[in-house]
């Protein structure tokens, strides 16, 4: 019984064992395929980046070799620039000399329109004068106003002395020739005294139109002056940056 | 010394520059005409500018009789407080100066140097003697305002050579402040 018993074990485990390697047969198998394909893929990866990098050896050839080109080009364009720039070089040099010559002579001239912004201290005075002259003019109004009335009283006086002559007869005959010459007199000088009066209004229109022609002409030149100066400075600043 | 052309120009400015000087709600009522020589009646006083330029002098002369209308146009402005009223005859000369000044603006347009004198006060008794100022043309005109004489107006004009003189057309929607015309 005991020998039947171990034999059925025996089978037993051997039928295991069996059924164990069998498994592990499988298994193996399976493994083997991953294996295979695992390494078919990683051949792939291979080929495939042997053919990638041997593309961008071959691009960064190119590139090298685009760049070297681009570099001679410009040190070809540098070299014809440098060239060029030292054939101009006398022309520049003459160029600032004569910019530096021009501000040079441009001195005097921004001198000389300063110093005549001075002319307007000129006006000023020639103001000063007329508004004396009309001061004057103005005065001269009222003396031959004073002068006039004067005469007016005289004429009163001696009509009043012709009246009393006339009244005293005879006797005042002689009173009344006087009176008539002072009143000839009067008539003259009120006649004068009018012609005087025009004269004077003619001298206010005269004076008047010169004071304000010098006043309006001393603005246009003291304008003109000022223009003049502005450009200047504007032409000598732009040939002094130019020439910088 | 100047054109009929010229001289038609310098009446147009002279008429526009004595509209454009009238106090604001005046100047559409008012009514301007050239006149072909000054009115025999003579105003007694008299407002003078003058205009200096390196072709011509021109001489500008408002004349007025100090009526009562101009008391009306040149007084008070609305709002304006009584105590700091200006006599009338100041506001006149304040007109001149506008007046002027609008030709020395429309001068400088054409021109590029101009200058232009202060006003001065003169009794109109002046009208009388204009030709001793030497002047070659003399232009006359008159500002009426609801049908009555406002107040007269001259240009005269001299120079030592001919000259021509056209006005600007001015930019579309310029406007000019007072201080713009000197």
């Amino acid at each position: 019984m005991w020998s039947e018993l171990g034999w059925l074990a025996a089978l037993v485990s051997v039928g295991g064992l069996s059924a164990l390697l069998w498994r592990c047969r499988g298994r193996a198998q399976q493994a083997l395929a991953a294996q295979a394909q695992a390494e078919q893929a990683l051949a792939r990866l291979r080929a495939q980046t042997d053919a990638d990098l041997s593309r961008w050896q071959q691009e960064l050839a190119d590139l090298r070799q685009s760049s070297e080109n681009r570099a001679s080009a410009w040190a070809d364009q540098e070299a014809a620039a440098r060239a060029r720039h030292e054939a101009l070089a006398p022309t520049l040099e003459a160029w600032r000399a004569a910019i530096q010559s021009a501000c040079a002579q441009a001195r005097p001239l921004t001198d000389g329109l300063a110093e005549l912004q001075a002319v307007q201290t000129t006006f000023e005075r020639w103001h000063e004068g007329m508004d004396e002259l009309l001061r004057q003019n103005a005065d001269m109004h009222r003396k031959n106003e004073d002068f006039a009335l004067i005469v007016r009283q005289m004429t009163i006086v001696t009509l009043n002395a012709s009246i009393e002559a006339a009244r005293i007869g005879e006797l005042g005959r002689g009173f009344a020739v006087v009176a008539e010459e002072m009143r000839e007199l009067a008539r003259r000088a009120e006649r004068l005294s009018g012609d005087y009066r025009r004269g004077l209004h003619e001298n206010d229109l005269l004076t008047t139109s010169t004071f304000q022609d010098i006043q309006a002409s001393g603005k246009l030149i003291v304008g003109a002056i000022a223009a003049l100066d502005l450009y200047q400075r504007q032409v000598v600043g732009s040939l002094e940056g130019v020439g910088a | 010394m100047i054109s009929p052309a010229t001289r038609a120009q310098f009446e147009q400015l002279l008429l526009g520059a004595l509209q454009e000087g009238l106090p604001a709600p005046w100047r559409g009522q008012a009514m301007l005409q050239p006149l072909p020589a000054l009115a025999q009646v003579r105003d007694t006083q008299a407002v003078m500018l003058s205009i200096a330029t390196f072709r011509c002098r021109l001489h500008v002369l408002v004349h007025h009789g100090l009526q009562p209308q101009l008391q009306r146009v040149f007084g008070p402005a609305q709002g304006e407080e009584p105590g700091a009223a200006v006599p009338v005859t100041d506001r006149l000369a304040e007109y001149g100066n506008l007046v002027c000044g609008a030709i020395n603006r429309e001068l400088g347009r054409s021109w590029h140097y101009a200058g232009m004198s202060t006003p001065s006060h003169l009794t109109g008794l002046v009208l009388d003697h204009l030709d001793l100022l030497r002047d070659q043309h003399q232009i006359h005109a008159e500002v009426s305002v609801a049908g009555e004489r406002l107040l007269g107006a001259s240009l005269l004009i001299g120079s030592h050579a001919p000259f021509e003189f056209q006005c600007i057309d001015a930019p579309a929607g310029q406007t000019a402040g007072e201080l713009e015309f000197f």
